[in-house]
């Protein structure tokens, strides 16, 4: 398999390379976090039951369980299309206007010496407190909600596209130009596969904001999904059933999340893959 | 002369940062030939470097390629920088095509031009490896391959081996002294090793001052193929003392 027999120092970089793709502590972390899981649950449970707290205030795992299983086709039939379907909309335009945006910027620098304050002003704005405004202006249907998604999403896409475009090392650049490359050149070959990374770490990000941003948008006037009923289930004082539709947004993030997380390691560059090869 | 002059620099200044770097110079490369660069680091040797590849512009002077004044040169000398430079995205044969792509070959016929020379490089079988699993050595040579494949005549090397470890530096210039015998390419290679510039070139230029006005040539005429156990013969330890005494004599003047 190796022919190379003299390159002393290439066989020892190789092997740390099969050591990082083989990698047995992997299964150890999953196992221990069920482990922990399940400990937490459990003494969730107990201490509902010794201390009988109150099922209005803290319900115990099986109490959660079984509102989720009374209103499933209520809850994931109904409700969950309907907040999935405001989030993802409105991933998909922060995705699309964010990494557009950022792009726009590195080509033009007008356009990043008009744009570039507000997005440092973007980090300390409370996108919260803008949401009654969105809400406002875009209605209560669903443009309305996915405006809020918007919101929560786009800065987090723009700033990781933007960071990323920026960090392409100017020494590259100059390589690139003394073989001859043009602009366009540079930046398909050089610096849109370098900015990607970054792209993912943003959308990663607005991933679990996007559900956050759903909500609150339900929260702010809704007829339907998981966010208007978790808040009609709150005022109703019926815990269980809030803590089932918390259960459900939370398993719609960390699911948003790991679809990103599957595509980033599909699609970047990952120091594991040169083992692919043979 | 003129007509196998590949590289050739008349009365060049430059200015880089307000400093003057270049003031005057002029030196010419032949055909086939390797020069090295000697100075001393800091000296702005790779700045020369910038300016001979086109980044860089001269205040003054001119510079002519294969005998004619080139004012624009980006994409016409082959350039190996310092560090490898080379792309962790891509595999070492998808590396090495990047000039080929910008010059306009498509992938396809970009991987096969790259594929009949990897063997040259000692690389075929690494072909679908990516950087990080490669020593420095292979990247330098993954950064050689990749400068060749530039639609030129000349090569500018700076100090490809400076990050290399002692026995792996030697084995690269022993293996770069064969290859120049093999390739016959031509050569202007930046470095601040005696040694190294002894070992591989034809002819040295070594610039003592600072900003560099004139260098003072050195023919270099051991017999090739080299190895590298000609450091040891006396006319090689003589000339590195000259030229080292050459080198700290303009460092004293300062």
């Amino acid at each position: 398999m190796n022919s190379n027999l003299n390159d002393l120092s290439l066989k020892k970089k190789r092997r740390q390379g099969r050591n990082q793709t083989f990698n047995p502590s992997k299964h150890n972390v999953l196992l221990w976090f069920i482990l922990s899981l399940v400990l937490v649950l459990l003494l969730w449970e107990l201490l509902c039951r010794l201390m009988n707290v109150p099922a209005f205030l803290l319900p115990p795992p099986s109490e959660i369980a079984k509102a989720l299983w009374n209103l499933r086709t209520q809850l994931i039939g109904e409700h969950l299309p309907t907040t999935l379907q405001e989030a993802i909309l409105g991933l998909a335009i922060s995705i699309v206007l964010g990494s557009g945006l950022a792009i726009w910027m590195r080509i033009s620098a007008t356009v990043e010496k008009m744009i570039y304050p507000y997005l440092i002003m973007s980090q300390t704005i409370p996108v919260l407190a803008l949401s009654p405004v969105f809400i406002m202006w875009f209605g209560y249907e669903l443009p309305g909600k996915i405006a809020i998604v918007v919101l929560f999403t786009f800065f987090p896409i723009l700033v990781g596209t933007y960071d990323g475009l920026k960090r392409t090392e100017q020494e590259m650049v100059e390589l690139f130009q003394t073989m001859g490359a043009n602009r366009r050149q540079i930046f398909t070959k050089l610096q849109l596969p370098s900015a990607l990374p970054h792209f993912f770490s943003g959308v990663k990000v607005a991933a679990t904001f996007s559900v956050s941003g759903a909500t609150v948008g339900e929260w702010l006037g809704a007829s339907e999904g998981l966010g208007y009923f978790g808040r009609r289930a709150a005022g109703n004082f019926q815990a269980p059933n809030l803590f089932a539709t918390v259960v459900l947004l939370s398993l719609m993030g960390i699911i948003f999340f790991l679809i990103f997380r599957w595509l980033e390691k599909r699609f970047v560059y990952q120091e594991a893959r040169e083992e692919k090869r043979k | 002369m003129a007509v196998s002059e590949v590289l050739g620099c008349h009365q060049v200044s430059l200015r880089y940062d307000e400093r003057l770097i270049i003031d005057k110079l002029s030196f010419h490369v032949t055909k086939g030939e390797f020069v090295s660069l000697l100075a001393p680091s800091g000296g702005g040797k790779s700045t020369i470097f910038k300016m001979i590849n086109g980044l860089l512009e001269p205040d003054s002077g001119e510079i002519h390629l294969n005998g004619l004044v080139a004012p624009s040169r980006l994409g016409k000398v082959g350039y190996m920088p310092q560090k490898d430079l080379l792309l962790p995205w891509r595999t070492i044969e998808e590396n090495a095509a990047i000039p080929l792509e910008i010059r306009g070959f498509s992938r396809k016929e970009a991987g096969d031009i790259v594929q009949e020379r990897l063997c040259a490089f000692g690389l075929y079988d690494y072909a679908k490896a990516y950087p990080n699993a490669l020593s420095g050595g292979m990247r330098q040579r993954v950064s050689l391959l990749r400068a060749t494949l530039s639609d030129s005549e000349l090569l500018l090397l700076d100090e490809p081996f400076s990050a290399l470890d002692g026995i792996t530096r030697t084995e690269m210039q022993e293996w770069l002294l064969a290859w120049c015998v093999r390739e016959q390419r031509t050569i202007l290679f930046v470095t601040h090793d005696i040694e190294e510039a002894l070992l591989l070139s034809d002819r040295i230029l070594v610039a003592n001052n600072k900003p560099i006005r004139e260098v003072k040539e050195y023919k270099v005429e051991f017999v090739k193929p080299r190895h590298s156990s000609l450091r040891f013969e006396p006319l090689f330890v003589h000339m590195r003392k000259e030229m080292l005494s050459y080198l700290q004599g303009g460092m004293a003047d300062e």
